[in-house]
């Protein structure tokens, strides 16, 4: 459905897209992530041809978008970050401009899309008078109301509140089930929440591209835990775990609790009980640690470009 | 082809006019622009007791380059500080779709501004005989003049994101259009004769004494087509 080919964007002698390529299938939902100013914006405008790329081809369900531009943006919807709709218009005024933008007739859309997005109750009100999140879902409207058959969003649950945020996740999965989306978004837990594929790019570059399930066992860093052990001694602690242990961290957490991280090649839980009952130590807690997207994310990009 | 390039710019312009229309600017501007005419045409008609619009034809083009550039200050500037540009150009436009729907705005909300001025014509009408021909050519000239100003405004506020900037630059490149027919005579040969070329003013009077000549108005049409151009290289430019 989309494919960028050698997709570069170069503003002076910044590159903000780096020869990217990558293709999405029809259906489900890709989530675009990567720190500010890792080119995911970019990427996306120039996907919905907002600006032409510096080089290479966005081609939309078989068509370059630098050749027919406008048969790619009727099937696209798009909601830029921030939805920058006009303040001065009625809800329902807005939407009566945007469904003749795409040549809709009738009211019926217009009501189907705005129950949707749960506008409702605010079409009599002045778009500059709403709150950040009606703001918001003013914007899907304007990006669903054609019914596109690929919806573009970028960092949609900005500035939600958390019920805000899980209403719009539950209506961009409703709309995954049966659409192509790609989402952008800097929130890792948003990738996991919702999206099926993550592309995780990074200075413009594409850093990691997997289902969001394969991420987490494919980055999976070994197994590290970390336990609380009372009534033991440091020394002992070590030399007793160095046997069993890849590497051992042994460090007094408070008075009388030793905390002790440790990795290994294989699960040491069960031989860390065995050596504790065996020396009379009282093991207080034992927790296998998860590679989350974070670290993974961390891992990635480096965790210093927070530019 | 031509329904390719411009497809239907129609509903551009018709947000872009009803959403002037609701806004207070507009009452503040019309009624202005109102208040200035009318006292060009009344001070010609009760102090020099002349019953024409002559003297409303020779000041107007002194009162479009103020009240146009305000009429579209707004239309690129706005959007490119709120950011709304990008959904107007992820939607199903051409560029020149946009450009000439907001184009076609400007041209509708200028002439909704000089049209009240029939009546002065129906009180001339009233109190002396109304000359067809200046009367033709002035409305014709004024309908060129409006969309060549339209034109210069799209341009400016196509190129910058501050309201204010693109008011007053607006103005100023208007006003310079106009006023180089009056530098003409302190400037020598060959010059003269360009800036007299490009001068709005130089055209525009020869329209307000009832002379119609495609000349004239081919120069207005490829000015207008001029800014318009740049419009749309300034904002390819710009995005």
């Amino acid at each position: 459905m989309i494919e960028l080919i050698n997709l570069t964007k170069r503003y002076g002698n910044f590159t903000a897209v780096d020869d990217l390529s990558l293709s999405i299938g029809s259906g489900g939902i890709t989530g675009l992530l990567g720190p500010n100013g890792a080119g995911k914006t970019t990427t996306m405008r120039m996907i919905t041809g907002y600006f032409p790329p510096s080089a290479g081809k966005v081609i939309i369900d078989g068509i370059n978008i630098s050749f027919d531009p406008v048969a790619v943006k009727k099937m696209t919807g798009y909601l830029p970050e921030s939805a920058p709709v006009y303040g001065d218009m009625l809800v329902y005024d807005y939407l009566k401009y945007i469904a003749s933008v795409h040549s809709i007739k009738g009211s019926e859309r217009i009501d189907d899309t705005s129950s949707m997005c749960g506008l409702s109750t605010v079409m009599g009100k002045k778009i500059s008078n709403l709150s950040k999140g009606y703001k918001q879902r003013v914007g899907l409207a304007h990006a669903l109301i054609h019914d596109p058959e690929i919806l573009i969003l970028d960092e949609p649950t900005n500035g939600l509140d958390p019920n805000q945020i899980i209403e719009i996740r539950n209506l961009i999965k409703e709309i995954g089930k049966k659409k192509t989306v790609l989402l952008s978004t800097h929130i890792l837990s948003e990738v996991e929440a919702s999206c099926d594929r993550v592309i995780i790019i990074n200075k413009g570059k594409i850093a990691a591209d997997e289902k969001t399930a394969d991420l987490s066992a494919k980055f999976k860093a070994g197994n590290s835990i970390s336990a609380e052990i009372k009534y033991a001694d440091e020394s002992n602690v070590k030399n007793a775990l160095k046997a069993f242990c890849g590497s051992v961290e042994v460090f007094y957490e408070s008075e009388g609790i030793l905390k002790v991280n440790a990795s290994s090649e294989r699960d040491i839980r069960e031989a860390l009980f065995n050596c504790a009952k065996t020396n009379g130590w009282v093991l207080l807690s034992l927790e296998k640690e998860k590679n989350t997207l974070e670290n993974i994310f961390k891992d990635l990009t480096g965790g210093s470009n927070n530019a | 082809m031509l329904k390719q390039m411009f497809g239907n710019p129609f509903i551009i312009a018709k947000r872009e006019v009803s959403s002037f229309v609701f806004s207070p600017v507009a009452y503040i501007v019309f009624t202005s622009f109102m208040f200035f005419s009318g006292a060009v045409f009344f001070y010609n008609y009760f102090m020099n007791g002349e019953a024409s619009l002559r003297g409303y034809f020779e000041l107007l083009p002194w009162l479009l380059s103020v009240f146009i550039p305000a009429l579209t200050m707004r239309l690129f500037s706005e959007e490119w500080s709120t950011g709304s540009i990008e959904m107007l150009l992820t939607s199903p436009f051409t560029l020149w779709e946009v450009i000439i729907g907001k184009f076609s705005a400007a041209l509708v909300l200028s002439i909704m501004m000089i049209v009240p001025s029939l009546l002065y014509l129906i009180t001339v009408s009233l109190t002396g005989e109304v000359d067809l021909g200046v009367t033709f050519g002035g409305y014709l000239g004024a309908f060129f003049l409006c969309a060549l100003y339209s034109a210069v405004g799209i341009f400016i506020s196509a190129i910058t994101s501050s309201q204010v900037i693109s008011l007053i630059v607006s103005i100023a490149v208007c006003f310079f259009f106009y006023f180089v027919f009056f530098a003409l005579q302190f400037i020598p040969g060959k010059t003269a004769d360009i800036l007299q070329f490009i001068s709005t003013g130089y055209h525009f009077r020869n329209f307000a004494k009832g002379i119609v000549d495609s000349r004239e108005i081919l120069y207005f049409i490829s000015m207008s087509v001029l800014f318009l151009f740049s419009a749309k290289i300034g904002i390819d430019k710009r995005r």
